[in-house]
């Protein structure tokens, strides 16, 4: 299609509008009328669009169920990204946490005595002081140590 | 700060639309006629898709919009957009010079239109208007109000046009829809 042709689409488009603004504001009977007197049967053509309709109905359906079908493959597709850490990165933080805590915060003996605790026991604690809001999370914080 | 619309549900417009009357499902069928002739679609096709949308939520349908209007204007949406698809695409032509490309590759047209072109669709649109002026040999008025709207004239530069006061005026309107209707499937166009 041309430029060209474009100007003379959208000299009908106006001439469509134009005819649909009557057709929406002229009175039902008058639509009624005109339709038998052209067209036919207003009841069966009723019944042919609510068959469309119900058509319609039936595809609007799938097409949510696909959507939703499509969602669910991606997300089970999408790769389980395990975040690696450095065990003594994690230490160091923990390390000075405990240093940052203000004196009247009672820490048990082995909290204290970080180097004797394992490396699932110190995430452990560390997660603890970020739910607690003692230490902010390394996400929230930007810090990598 | 947000108006405070109510938006008709799925089930809300499922509901409204089976229970339309058959005055509205005329308009229905006549408006998606209208607009599969202008932009050469389908016209249970560009119902069925405002359907759709309608119900996907695709396109919310607020509670104090009539529920036809609201389907009218997506038909209208949807053909317009189809429209544009067409208007929008790139020819291409093959490239054919040996050694220039290898096999199967295009080459964009020039999208300016040839003289050539704009001839042909000047010719052609000067066929459309006066296949429809010519519905209404002996209708000076309609003729004028028809030719006005394909030139572009709206409101009441339009009704000026026509010298007719306003109820005179929705008469000729009524009446160049109703002349239009019994031929425009007929109507040759661009």
């Amino acid at each position: 299609m041309t430029g060209a042709d474009k100007k003379g689409r959208e000299a009908l488009a106006r001439l469509v509008d134009v005819l649909v603004d009557d057709l929406l504001a002229a009175p039902d009977q008058v639509i009624v009328a005109e339709f038998v007197e052209g067209q036919g049967d207003p009841a069966k053509n009723a019944e042919a669009m609510r068959m469309l309709f119900e058509k319609s109905v039936l595809k609007a359906n799938k097409n949510r169920l696909h959507a939703a079908q499509a969602g669910l493959a991606a997300y089970r597709a999408a790769p389980v990204v395990a975040k690696l850490i450095s065990m003594v990165d994690v230490r160091g933080r923990f390390k000075r946490a405990l240093a940052a805590c203000p004196p009247e915060m009672k820490l048990t003996l082995a909290a204290r005595n970080e180097s004797d605790l394992s490396d699932a026991d110190i995430l452990g604690m560390l997660q603890d002081l970020e739910e607690l809001g003692i230490v902010i999370a390394d996400d929230e914080s930007g810090d990598k140590s | 700060m947000k108006a405070d619309v109510s938006v008709r549900s799925r089930d809300e417009i499922a509901t409204a639309i089976r229970a339309l009357t058959d005055a509205q499902w005329i308009r229905l069928h006549k408006a998606s006629g209208y607009f599969a002739w202008v932009y050469d679609l389908s016209a249970e096709d560009l119902l069925q898709e405002a359907f759709c949308r309608a119900l996907v939520g695709t396109r919310h349908c607020p509670a104090d919009v009539d529920l036809v209007k609201f389907i009218v204007e997506a038909m209208r949406s949807i053909a317009n957009g189809e429209g544009g698809k067409i208007e929008n695409q790139i020819d291409t032509v093959p490239v054919v010079q040996p050694g220039a490309a290898s096999d199967g590759a295009v080459d964009l047209k020039d999208s300016t239109d040839s003289q050539e072109e704009i001839m042909v669709a000047a010719e052609t649109d000067e066929a459309t208007r006066q296949a429809i002026l010519g519905l209404f040999p002996t209708d000076h008025q309609a003729r004028d109000l028809a030719d006005g709207i394909l030139a572009g004239y709206e409101g009441e530069d339009l009704r000026a046009l026509t010298e007719l006061d306003q109820k005179g005026y929705a008469s000729k309107r009524r009446f160049m829809r109703r002349t239009i209707d019994k031929h425009y499937p007929r109507v040759t166009k661009p």
